[in-house]
């Protein structure tokens, strides 16, 4: 099997008396493509916010290459621990060796069940909820549901910004330009992804000028030009027609074969979730009803009640 | 090739801010004080001062988004500490008449005694950075719990602070070091920068603050165009977004606000060298809006906007409508509709159509060589070839 790449553990996100997303677990290895789906006010966006870190958790942990990115995080303005299901499980930083797979779930159990040594911070108040820039910096990148380009700037600039984060010079070198060689060699990068993304004649239009699909395509440049490990797409086909829609699914298989990038998306596209998703996770009302290949979605009781019924009779 | 062909537009920018530099240094010689033409040199002195204070209120308003309203507040900071350690030994005491001054150093007065003339200048070079470095000091500290604030909060703190530091520097338990709520003079001022050579003296009182205000104008639109004013552009046009490309936001806008707080500080430490008086009533929230309003007209989000809005306001209110207050403007003599007050209804109704036909103010956000650069040439290959090398 390859290597898992991205962990969510029972997640759980409340706002006041809603909760959002409950208890979600799910896991994206390397090189795949999983969509996240489900009917309208799932929680797919919110679950989407948690991995990014827009939103610390109130329990639950996301894993990162590894590496533990985010964990539950006092609400509120008491600074209220979650106290709910599984609640005692994420106080720690780090994922101890040893911990089984999570789809032998009775490994785990028994694995959860059993004394361990804990890490150092068990019990201890140490919250772990980075901003959404640093966990874009350990290679974690996103588009959004509602495209948020910068719009004075042109369609090079947009990308160009998002190497900024990638400089290895200060304030200072930038001001007096002694940072000349990565500059220029992030340009040619910028050119470079522009031209794999089909948006290299359009380079010095503004970016909001762009068509719809195209506006589309520079957001996933962007990300992509923050290195990424894993992409994530937050609806790319929103608001798209057919004919667009089938250029999409392409795009989205070129990224992943000419990047060896492993995409998480969300969408409302059936035929392009079905067509390029290696797995995918339905959510209905904050929880997790299903996951697996796209034949055993198509054909599961629940999902059918809770969503592809409905979708299916709206589509055909 | 394309390096050498930019290379050779910096050049020329280069070469026309010379030879302006140079202008003014002439125009300082032969303009007397009595000309009439001495108002030129005054509008020069106090453009470059506000011109200086507009552009750094850009690169926060305009640039980064941060609608703040402390300027004043961070010029005072800046004209007081240059004040305060350029005030000469001999006249420290007749300054400070009620307190007993604390800070008796003055740093041209101590280089003068080690380097001669140029000790004098290398002093006001140090009081007018470390201007700049106490304001951006304060800056970072008003920014810790502030620049997490969004746009209307965040102007009405910093506002709240123009406001109490000025009271503070009133203080009558501060007077040691700030002299209350009276004014601080006999500084270092412009009339007093003079360079003698052999025989001829070289007046340096308008080319001084013009070369200050050039310098740190040029800093500013290194910094804008850098890597660190994309981002700037970034967090203004979309906060959320530039935070998701890896953005540190409390960082950038920390820089954004010290780095314009550091220039308000150089700006005012400049005003108080062209006024030779520093009083902190003098920096009412008044001015925070002039130069809002200066910078609203010149473009927001165009430094030479900023620029051009700051020197036609000072020539206007200072020079070319001064006639109608005292009676005659353009030739014609009508003392009982050209009194007292009419200037500024004239000058009210002059920004009030400004403002209505040019909605972005006069520059919007293009810049200088965008306007040089011609249209049918910008949608072109050449312009695009161009942006790679920039």
């Amino acid at each position: 099997m390859s290597k898992n790449i991205l962990r969510v553990e029972n997640a759980t996100m409340q706002f006041g008396g809603v909760v959002a997303v409950d208890n979600l677990s799910m896991e994206v290895n390397e090189g795949e493509i999983v969509a996240l789906i489900g009917p309208n006010g799932a929680g797919k966006t919110t679950a989407f916010n948690v991995i990014t870190g827009v939103y610390a958790p109130s329990n639950g942990m996301v894993t990162f290459d590894g590496e533990p990115i985010v964990r539950n995080h006092p609400q509120g303005k008491m600074k209220k621990l979650y106290k709910g299901e599984n609640s005692t499980m994420y106080t720690a930083a780090y994922v101890p060796a040893g911990r089984p797979p999570m789809e032998d779930e009775e490994a785990t159990k028994a694995w959860n069940d059993a004394e361990h040594e804990r890490d150092p911070f068990v019990g201890s108040d140490k919250v772990l909820a980075p901003t959404p820039d640093k966990i874009t910096e350990r290679g974690m990148a996103r588009t959004f549901q509602n495209i948020r380009l910068w719009k004075s700037q042109t369609v090079f600039t947009n990308v160009l910004i998002a190497k900024h984060m990638r400089r290895t010079h200060g304030l200072f070198s930038a001001i007096f330009r002694l940072n000349r060689k990565e500059e220029q060699q992030q340009r040619e990068e910028v050119l470079q992804l522009l031209k794999i993304v089909g948006l290299e004649d359009v380079k010095d239009e503004l970016a909001t000028s762009l068509p719809y699909g195209k506006q589309r395509r520079l957001e996933i440049a962007r990300a992509l030009a923050t290195d990424p490990k894993l992409l994530l797409l937050d609806e790319p086909a929103a608001g798209m027609n057919p004919q667009e829609t089938l250029e999409l699914t392409k795009f989205i298989g070129e990224i992943r074969d000419n990047f060896k990038m492993t995409i998480l998306l969300i969408e409302h596209h059936m035929d392009l979730v079905m067509d390029i998703s290696d797995r995918i996770y339905v959510l209905d009302f904050g929880k997790l009803i299903a996951s697996g290949v796209p034949e055993e979605i198509q054909n599961n009781e629940r999902v059918i009640d809770a969503y592809l019924g409905v979708a299916d009779d709206a589509e055909d | 090739m394309l390096q050498k062909k930019d290379n050779k537009k910096n050049f020329i920018a280069l070469i026309v801010v010379a030879l302006f530099l140079a202008l003014v240094l002439v125009l300082d010689q032969v303009i007397k004080p009595t000309d009439k033409m001495s108002m030129l040199l005054t509008v020069l002195q106090k453009g470059s001062v506000y011109a200086l204070a507009a552009v750094s209120m850009n690169l926060l308003n305009g640039f980064t988004g941060l609608f703040s309203l402390g300027h004043a507040g961070f010029m005072l900071v800046g004209a007081y500490t240059y004040a305060i350690f350029t005030i000469p030994a001999e006249s420290r005491d007749t300054v400070y008449q009620y307190y007993d001054a604390a800070i008796r150093v003055s740093f041209p007065e101590v280089l003068r005694s080690g380097l001669g003339s140029f000790g004098t200048v290398l002093g006001v070079v140090l009081a007018v950075v470390l201007a700049g470095l106490v304001a951006a000091v304060f800056a970072w500290l008003i920014g810790l719990p502030v620049l997490k604030l969004k746009s209307d909060y965040l102007a009405i703190a910093t506002l709240g602070f123009a406001e109490i530091i000025r009271a503070v520097f009133q203080w009558g338990k501060l007077g040691p070091v700030t002299n209350g709520s009276n004014l601080l003079k006999s500084f270092e001022r412009i009339s007093t920068f003079k360079l003698t050579v052999g025989e001829t003296t070289i007046k340096m009182s308008t080319f001084v603050p013009v070369l200050i205000a050039t310098v740190c104008i040029a800093l500013i639109v290194l910094l804008v165009n850098s890597t660190y004013g994309r981002s700037f552009k970034a967090i203004r046009d979309d906060e959320i977004a530039a935070e998701a490309m890896g953005i540190n936001l409390a960082k950038h806008k920390m820089i954004s606000f010290v780095t314009s707080s550091f220039f308000a500080g150089v700006a005012g430490a400049t005003m108080a060298m062209v006024l030779g008086i520093a009083q902190a009533s003098n920096f009412k929230s008044a001015m925070t809006y002039e130069i809002l309003l200066m910078v609203v007209l010149g473009g927001i989000g165009s430094i030479t906007g900023s620029v051009i809005g700051s020197v036609l306001f000072v020539a206007a209110s200072e020079w070319w409508l001064r006639g109608l207050d005292s009676g005659v403007f353009l030739g014609i003599n009508a003392p009982g509709i050209f009194r007292n007050g009419f200037r500024l209804v004239v000058f009210s109704v002059i920004i009030m159509v400004v403002v209505l036909f040019f909605r972005k103010g006069i520059m919007g956000d293009k810049e200088l060589p965008d306007l040089l650069k011609p249209r049918a040439k910008k949608a072109s290959k050449k312009a695009s070839k161009k942006e790679v090398t920039k």
